[in-house]
């Protein structure tokens, strides 16, 4: 007999926590939150040059203003701040790097004041020549973005090049590629290109800061999915303890990893601990038109693949060489670079592989984490090469990609073995859904239908250190509290953390309660990000509610004088069934179990856990060799059945249909949800997305007037959402992440799929309306591959490609 | 936001006299749903708004057997649930549902979008190629005037200081009438119009020379023009043919001046201008029986 | 310019004092007291994470100044909430997974309310036409879609029944 019943453990369809609030509007958000009067507000001073050196800054009209309490600028918090690479200061330090760099603070009583008295802050500016082509700035750029690159601390596994303009260069060699290509039946090449693109979340980033002044004990409020990180990444900044720090992390209204790491945290705090402030809380709202100047956004890239294939149609090479835009800073963006480096074999089987993968410095606004993290970027160039290959060799592409994808036992580019994983059902379930292979008339008069698929696959980008805890607290009434600083964001793991404690616990879910990160109560844990939360934090919650109910049922054995395997736990009730004992979980768990000796044992049950990934090795730096480069891999694919308008290049999608293997379904709710959101977030930056500069580096979209993202009217007519379960081994319940995922193939098979309807090959990211239709202008002049990057005007950029070395 | 001072008049006598008083300090407000984002963004200043939300008057939607006269006070929305106007107005119609969202067109107002004058101001090529005539009252007395005579450029028109635009005569057309309005946008809701084509036919079926045709723009050029010459190929058409509608294409082509920026290159809106000019004259046709 | 003037409408049934000064916006004024449903998403009219039902009809309250409410009837999420049960719409909205952050989730109701208040019984285009004002970054909108139908069927006998709400 199953020694736990609940009606509540994974897998099953439940009301997710915090839904309710969040339909009534209660939740309180960060700009929610509620200070006295005397809370101030900051408002940033930009630079409007892309590059240039600070010559002066008169903020003394500024002071003028009734209600000005300060004004802030670079040097007086000069500390560097960075996850992987301190390259970043709040405020610009004698020198400005983007058109928007922060360059002065205004602090005020009230909001609108502290904003009409930045408009009066004078700054004089000398211009330097700026930089905004990543591949220029790579490789024969006289401009340097970061001078000083060579004093910057960083962690050992990322590698900045002193002297240049690349602050991350990651290798894979494995294998003999050069061999491969010489040797190789068939050899592509092809260049893919995609502008920087912008999470587009609904909350922009808020923080509130305030030291005391008695203590030096800073407070931070903020939207953030990794309160402890922030609070590490201060700490490390400012010369800090970790336990002067806390950070509190409200709900935020959606993440996708612009709010990971240390964000905007570190401007609003040089306000608050000055010495003029210090005492007072300092609030810091990034109004949206501020917000893609303030925090990352997604690196662009350029991104040249050169493929070899043997006469059995296997691919037997493959050499990449990616340059991510990552703007003026890689203090994050180092990572993504990373993570498409030693996944660049796609989802394929490739002996002998080459990768060079840069993180490139420009006058640009700079990148950092985006949901996929460097995977929608390999993936949306690798799968559209791959869907080239296939076609110039004539097989039918999903033929090609399962006959090369990796089984278990291939290799990864890495040299890591593959597990276990249901790719091949997802895919043959993908392309029928879709009917791939049928040619079917357009819905629509006058446009042209086409099908096309594309495969993603990403592990959790993190390193080896990435750890996670929990505490399970039982309360006497015998509801649970769990402290995990998982941030939900809306994918739901509160819901799914709920469900494993029932799991364990047999309580049921609605006694089950799970807060908001606080690093004061709740126990570390890195951050909520590489889709590595239910598996990783699944772990530490595992283990706590396990380490709950072996207490308790200690406890039990005791007081009914029993062994514990005779005892159950059935719908959150103790049970002896063999003595006819049956017990509520009751204050006892809280104040002591009366034991037949007569005196009172246990005390308040508290479960915790912990867990780190046990056996990663990093990378070696100069071949990416590694036996165990991550922890597992999640894979899937994505099928897109659409029509293209040839009068107008609009895209319409009949239906799409989006898979993967994630082991195993803690709460299904979540996985349908982040499956339809990280599908339509990808089809809206492949049709409309792309940050657009003037040819002095000034941002042309930096809010939703001209940052367009998906409506309710540019959604699919049909998404199918599936998933496959091929248990991971290591995992508290067989399952993977999945969160980012969805985001990583509908962009490649939107581009496959318009490639089937018109048989042009755009290999310029977004596929805007111009775009296609500029694309099949072209055609019927012949030209089957268009290609367009704003940046290579000075470089003729079929010329370029070639000398890229 | 740059702070101001918001009145709010319950007559136009009262509008008047606060307009005479601030002079240039002063904006006049319907809706506010282009004037807010622009005092947000710096682009004026005005210390002033004179709010008319509150004038009975200029609350008018009203059809007559002649005309249509549409208040400063009417919001899009409301238009658009009036009876009988898409018999009458149909590419009006078009263009108001085209126009931003519908929590913003339950704000934004039909002379407002005339008033903004911004060049892609969707209600304006519709109004426009229906003869609308604005009635502008002013401390001397009231004026009539058409929609090219009034919008000058960008953002720029003929209102003096002191004068409202009351509300907007739009005739009826003769019938049979037909209109459509097609509009280029970056995707398929809320956005700016990165080219905009109008069409309206009124007059006898069938009869080339009494069918009146009006060919305008949105987002293409600096002030608002009609496409002159494509007008009176079609206006002399017996029917719809393809060669007739490539070259009516074409002379809406060189009818307009359109601009590269961030939503589009000038060369695509001139090939949208093409691609729907040949769009909205099928659909006139085809409305009438005609196609 | 002067300082903030009172505004006197009806919020969620209650009659309300807003201090608004000329340039505060219904968003803020309404955040000032505390209606914290109504979001700042933009504050420039795109996103629709501030919409309100105001005098019945759906807007967006970063661009309403909240000196023309005067004598104004003002609907937001939290009044939809009656005795400490959801509305049917905020219910079918938890059920049919149209949540994730929850920061467009107010809005989305509203305006899911107004359209079943003149269209009980929209077509899937219909739906979609009614919410293209508000933007949603996480569901991809496909629980939202499935949970304005859901609240259809709910709603519908009430609706013909001639109810407010």
């Amino acid at each position: 007999m199953k020694p736990i019943k609940s009606q509540t453990g994974i897998g099953k369809w439940l009301p997710r926590k915090f839904d309710d609030v969040k339909a009534a509007g209660t939740l309180q958000f960060t700009d929610d939150l509620r200070f006295g009067p005397e809370l101030l507000h900051a408002a940033v001073v930009r630079s409007p040059i892309a590059h240039g050196e600070i010559l002066s800054i008169d903020f003394s009209q500024a002071l003028e203003v009734a209600g000005v309490v300060k004004v802030l600028v670079g040097e007086d918090f000069p500390h560097h701040f960075g996850l992987y690479l301190q390259d970043r200061t709040p405020m610009a330090i004698g020198r400005v790097r983007y058109v928007g760099e922060p360059v002065a603070l205004v602090v005020a009583q009230e909001e609108n004041i502290a904003r009409e008295a930045a408009k009066k802050v004078q700054v004089q500016y000398r211009e330097l020549e700026a930089v905004f082509d990543p591949v220029k700035a790579a490789t024969h750029s006289g401009v340097l973005v970061h001078p000083e690159l060579h004093t910057y601390n960083h962690v050992d596994f990322v590698l900045p090049q002193p002297h240049t303009n690349i602050g991350n260069w990651f290798k894979i060699r494995k294998g003999n590629p050069e061999e491969a290509f010489e040797n190789a039946a068939h050899v592509f090449e092809e260049v893919v290109t995609c502008p920087q693109i912008a999470h587009g979340f609904l909350e922009t980033h808020c923080s509130i800061c305030q030291q005391d002044i008695a203590s030096g004990e800073i407070t931070i409020w903020t939207s953030s999915q990794s309160a402890f990180t922030v609070r590490d990444i201060i700490a490390k900044g400012i010369g800090f303890p970790l336990h002067k720090i806390r950070v509190i992390a409200p709900p935020i209204g959606g993440g996708f990893g612009g709010k990971a790491g240390m964000t905007i945290e570190a401007l609003g705090l040089a306000a608050a601990m000055h010495p003029d402030i210090r005492g007072r809380p300092v609030k810091l709202f990034i109004p949206r038109e501020e917000d893609m100047l303030t925090s990352w956004v997604r690196q662009g890239y350029v991104a040249r693949i050169r493929m070899a294939l043997d006469e059995q149609h296997r691919i037997t090479g493959i050499h990449n060489t990616f340059w991510f835009d990552t703007g003026v800073s890689a203090e994050y963006g180092a990572n993504p670079v990373r993570s498409a480096g030693y996944t660049s074999m796609g989802s394929y089987n490739i002996p002998n592989v080459w990768s060079d993968c840069y993180a490139v410095y420009t006058n640009k606004p700079f990148g950092g984490a985006y949901r996929g993290f460097g995977l929608p970027e390999l993936m949306s160039a690798l799968e559209v090469v791959v869907d080239i290959v296939s076609h110039r060799l004539g097989i039918s592409p999903v033929e090609f990609r399962k006959k090369n994808m990796m089984r278990k036992g291939d290799t990864t580019c890495t040299g890591m073995p593959m597990h276990d994983h249901g790719l091949q059902a997802i895919i043959d379930r993908v392309a029928k859904d879709i009917a791939v292979e049928k040619k079917e008339p357009a819905l629509r008069p006058g446009w042209k239908r086409g099908k096309g698929i594309a495969l993603a696959i990403k592990a959790p980008a993190m390193p080896a250190d990435a750890s996670s805890s929990a505490i399970v607290k039982l309360n006497g009434d015998g509801t649970v509290e769990v402290l995990a600083a998982t941030m939900d964001m809306g994918q739901g793991t509160y819901t799914a953390y709920a469900q494993m404690v029932s799991e364990e616990l047999s309580i049921p879910y609605e006694k089950i309660q799970v807060s908001f990160p606080d690093t004061k109560s709740h126990p570390y844990d890195w951050q909520t990000v590489a889709s590595r939360s239910c598996w990783s934090m699944g772990m530490a919650v595992k283990r706590a509610a396990v380490d709950v109910r072996n207490q308790l049922l200690a406890l039990f054995s005791e007081f009914w004088q029993t062994p514990v395997d005779t005892i159950t736990l059935e719908y959150g009730t103790v049970m002896c069934r063999k003595l006819g004992k049956t017990s509520a979980i009751d204050e006892k768990v809280q104040n002591g179990f009366k034991m037949p000796d007569g005196m009172l044992k246990g005390g308040p049950i508290i479960g915790r856990g912990s867990f780190i990934p046990p056996d990663i090795v990093y990378p070696d730096p100069d071949t990416g060799q590694s036996p165990k480069s991550v922890v597992h891999f999640t894979l899937g694919a994505v099928g897109m059945d659409l029509e293209v308008d040839p009068t107008t290049g609009a895209i319409a999608i009949n239906r799409v249909s989006s898979g993967y293997d994630v082991g195993k379904a803690i709460t299904p709710a979540n996985l349908r949800g982040q499956i339809e959101g990280g599908t339509l977030q990808g089809i809206s930056a492949c049709l409309m997305e792309g940050l657009a500069y003037d040819e002095k580096g000034k941002l042309l979209t930096p809010d939703f007037t001209d940052y367009k993202i998906a409506t309710t009217l540019d959604t699919p007519g049909e998404i199918i959402s599936f998933w496959e379960e091929v248990p991971e081994e290591l995992s508290p319940y067989g399952n993977r992440g999945v969160g980012e995922h969805s985001m990583i193939a509908p962009a490649p098979a939107i581009n496959n799929a318009v490639f089937n309807a018109t048989g042009s090959r755009i290999h310029s990211y977004p596929l805007s309306r111009e775009r296609v239709f500029k694309a099949l202008k072209a055609q019927r002049n012949g030209e089957n591959d268009f290609v367009e990057w704003p940046y290579a005007l000075d470089v003729a950029f079929k010329k370029a490609k070639k000398k890229w070395d | 936001m740059h702070d101001f001072l918001l009145e709010r008049p319950d007559t136009l006598r009262a509008a008047h006299d606060l307009l005479q008083r601030y002079g240039t300090k002063a904006m006049l407000k319907a809706g506010g749903t282009d004037l807010l984002i622009w005092i947000k963004r710096g682009v004026v200043l005005p210390e002033c708004l004179v709010d008319l939300s509150l004038i009975p008057l200029l609350q008018e939607l009203s059809l007559s057997e002649a005309e249509m006269c549409i208040g400063a006070g009417v919001s899009v929305a409301r238009f658009l649930s009036a009876e009988a106007i898409s018999t009458h107005f149909p590419a009006l119609v078009d263009a108001c549902n085209s126009h931003s969202d519908p929590l913003v067109r339950n704000r934004a107002t039909v002379v407002g979008n005339v008033c903004s004058a911004v060049p892609s101001g969707d209600l304006i090529a519709p109004l426009f190629a229906y003869d609308t005539q604005l009635e502008i009252h002013g401390p001397t007395g009231s004026r009539s005037c058409g929609i090219d005579e009034f919008i000058t450029g960008p953002r720029k028109t003929t209102l003096q200081p002191g004068e409202i635009v009351t509300c907007l005569h739009v005739p009826l057309p003769k019938p049979p009438s037909s209109g459509s309005y097609q509009k280029a946008m970056r995707r398929e809701a809320l956005d700016i119009a990165q080219a905009g084509v109008c069409c309206v036919f009124s007059g006898k079926a069938q009869d080339p020379v009494v069918r009146k045709v009006r060919l305008t723009f949105s987002a293409v050029s600096a002030k608002p023009v009609r496409a002159l010459k494509a007008e009176h190929i079609l206006e002399q058409a017996n029917q719809l043919d393809e060669s007739m509608l490539q070259e009516v294409a074409i002379l809406a082509r060189q009818a307009v001046a359109p601009i590269t920026d961030v939503r589009a290159s000038s060369e695509y809106r001139l090939d949208m201008v093409a691609e729907l000019t040949r769009r909205a004259v099928r659909a006139c046709f085809a409305e009438r029986g005609e196609a | 310019m002067p300082g903030k003037k009172e505004v006197w409408c009806t919020v969620n049934g209650k009659k309300t004092r807003l201090l608004a000064a000329g340039n505060t916006t219904l968003l803020q004024a309404l955040r000032d007291i505390g209606v914290t449903s109504v979001k700042r998403g933009c504050e420039e009219g795109e996103c629709g994470a501030c919409t309100v039902i105001l005098d019945g009809l759906p807007q967006k309250s970063c661009i309403v100044l909240a000196q023309e409410v005067e004598g104004a009837t003002i609907l937001t999420s939290e009044g939809l909430v009656q005795n400490g049960t959801l509305h049917p719409i905020q219910q079918a909205f938890i059920d049919e997974g149209a949540i994730q952050c929850g920061f467009c989730t107010p809005g989305m109701v509203l305006s899911t309310w107004a359209l079943l208040q003149s269209n009980p019984n929209p077509t899937d285009e219909q739906i979609k036409q009614a919410l293209s004002g508000n933007l949603c970054r996480c569901t991809g909108y496909a629980g939202i879609q499935r949970a304005v139908k859901k609240s259809a069927k709910l709603l519908a006998p009430k609706l013909q029944g001639g109810d407010s709400q």
